[in-house]
């Protein structure tokens, strides 16, 4: 009963947050500032679970129940979400919730990989690949960044609008060098490919779903066609690869589920007649 | 060259052999039932293949393709689980919930037109949505016996819940994850909590719960089920319900509906 009185307060206290401040204050949080806080907390998990391992808070945030509870919380902030036509993942409560579960799986992860236990590569892969991909997203959103601008054969785009519609002057210029669209018979886009010249240095062909890296954080894509040019988006994603490494992690344990099958208790529970028989 | 026109003679012929199959499997007459109903997945895959080279993409795009498949998989999935654990009716209740869709089809046409827009021809489209479209049967299945075990008040069917259930959560796991990576190749990003993503989310941690609650042997049998029925619910506003919403005017998942 704890339990749930603890993370009734701790939601509640982060929708009062929300009442009071409005959205969390996401910029402030950008590199160096997340990447230290993200150490920090990791840092205080591990010594609560080394040096506290059977205090009552620490069993607490370890127990099955918080797993159920906090995969039901996130459920609801999702549902929140999924039924609302604003994003709501920037607000307080979703990034306490977001928080209250990376804190949950970094524990079970150090617990479940501190002794022997079965099916133990499945379970370090599904639960420290959905670790690194949800606290990239997580702690790498305050650096992400999305600008547009559009690139015409008459002279080189230095400026950009990000997604808020603030123009931003842009690291490297584009010009378009050639663009091919091809049409069905009714006029719908088949596909389009545009060459691009980079800093009047380097061309580069462009297609959907065929970016081209611009350096180890930004890429370009093409985003659309215009008259007379193309919509040309740069993102900066740096924290791509921890998200990256956590997708192919969470793949490979998915595969895993599949081949082993159920774990634990669940494959071997049986029936209620089959365990009062003995079986 | 097959088009939609002609899909009404293979879905008749495909769910009368799928019918067959699960008379034949209700008495007992177990290589007839797998007979008749492999018979009936090869009409229908051979309609599929027809379509398929008709269209000249794969057929995937429309909510009405998106059908063909589950139509496809649910039959699968019937005949896997009765190949594995012999439930009489298992194969009435999947090539019902089969007909289901294929009905949709034939009296619900929707424009099948041939264009594919520019995003989706990516080499991640095919895997992505036959993926999905087969953790959507298998999650299926698992409601079939959910509901039988809330009607009949037995757990019984739990056992095989749990590895329907696993097997549909790393499915659905592969077709959200190779969503993300598609993702991240055309729109810049893995996760942009897009409608559709949020529902797929949804969806994933209600089947994580049911295999997080399993795990304890004392948990209920009726909270599993019942979490069972909501995947499903959940997997419907996935695939289709999301299209309802004020917020899918916003969604980029918004191709051909």
């Amino acid at each position: 009963m704890r339990g749930y009185i603890f993370w009734a307060v701790y939601i509640a206290v982060a929708v009062v947050c929300q009442i009071i401040f409005g959205d969390f204050p996401s910029g402030f949080f950008g590199f160096p500032v997340n990447a230290a806080v993200m150490l920090l907390w990791l840092a205080v998990l591990w010594v609560m679970f080394r040096e506290k391992r059977d205090s009552a808070p620490v069993r607490m945030l370890l127990s099955r129940q918080t797993t159920l509870v906090l995969i039901g919380v996130f459920i609801a902030a999702c549902l929140v979400q999924g039924f609302s036509r604003s994003r709501l993942t920037g607000s307080w409560w979703f990034v306490a919730v977001l928080f209250a579960l990376l804190s949950h799986i970094f524990l079970v992860l150090l617990r479940g990989m501190s002794h022997p236990r079965p099916y133990r590569l499945r379970f370090f892969l599904n639960h420290a690949g959905l670790f690194l991909a949800l606290a990239g997203g997580m702690f790498g959103s305050p650096d992400n960044r999305d600008w547009r601008t559009v690139a015409v054969t008459e002279a080189p785009a230095r400026e950009a609008v990000d997604i808020e519609g603030h123009r931003t002057a842009l690291e490297h210029s584009f010009r378009l060098v050639d663009l091919k669209v091809e049409s069905y018979e009714n006029g719908a886009p088949r596909n389009y490919e545009a060459t691009v010249m980079i800093d009047e240095e380097k061309e580069a062909v462009l297609k959907v779903n065929h970016p081209c890296r611009l350096s180890w954080k930004d890429d370009l894509y093409l985003s659309g066609i215009k008259e007379g040019g193309c919509i040309l988006q740069v993102v900066r994603h740096p924290w791509k690869y921890m998200e990256f490494i956590g997708i192919i992690m969470l793949l490979a344990g998915a595969v895993l589920v599949f081949l082993q099958g159920p774990a634990g208790q669940a494959g071997q529970a049986g029936t209620t007649e089959e365990r009062r028989a003995g079986k | 060259m097959i088009a939609w026109s002609e899909f009404v003679f293979f879905a008749s012929a495909a769910t009368v052999l799928w019918f067959a199959g699960a008379v034949a499997a209700w008495k007992d007459r177990r290589g007839l039932a797998l007979g008749l109903t492999l018979a009936g997945l090869c009409v229908y895959i051979a309609f599929i293949i027809g379509l398929w080279a008709g269209l000249q993409r794969p057929p995937m795009r429309t909510l009405g393709e998106t059908r063909l498949w589950y139509s496809l998989f649910m039959a699968v999935s019937g005949v896997v689980v009765y190949a594995r654990w012999r439930y009489r009716w298992i194969m009435l209740f999947s090539a019902v919930l089969a007909t289901v869709f294929v009905c949709l089809n034939v009296f619900m046409p929707q424009i099948h037109d041939q264009t594919l827009a520019p995003a989706l021809q990516s080499g991640w489209f095919v895997p992505h949505v036959t993926v999905y479209m087969f953790s959507y049967s298998v999650v299926g299945c698992a409601v079939i016996m959910a509901v039988a075990s809330l009607i009949q008040g037995t757990d019984k069917y739990l056992g095989s819940m749990d590895s329907l259930i696993y097997i549909g959560t790393a499915f659905l796991t592969l077709g959200m994850l190779s969503g993300a990576l598609w993702a991240k190749a055309a729109w810049g990003m893995y996760w942009s909590w897009d409608p559709k993503e949020t529902w797929a989310a949804v969806t994933w941690c209600v089947c994580l719960a049911y295999i997080h609650l399993r795990l304890n042997r004392q948990s209920s049998w009726k909270a599993a089920c019942i979490l069972v029925l909501l995947a499903f619910l959940g997997l419907q506003m996935c695939w289709y319900g999301v299209n309802w919403l004020p917020s899918a005017t916003e969604s980029m998942h918004v191709y051909g509906q």
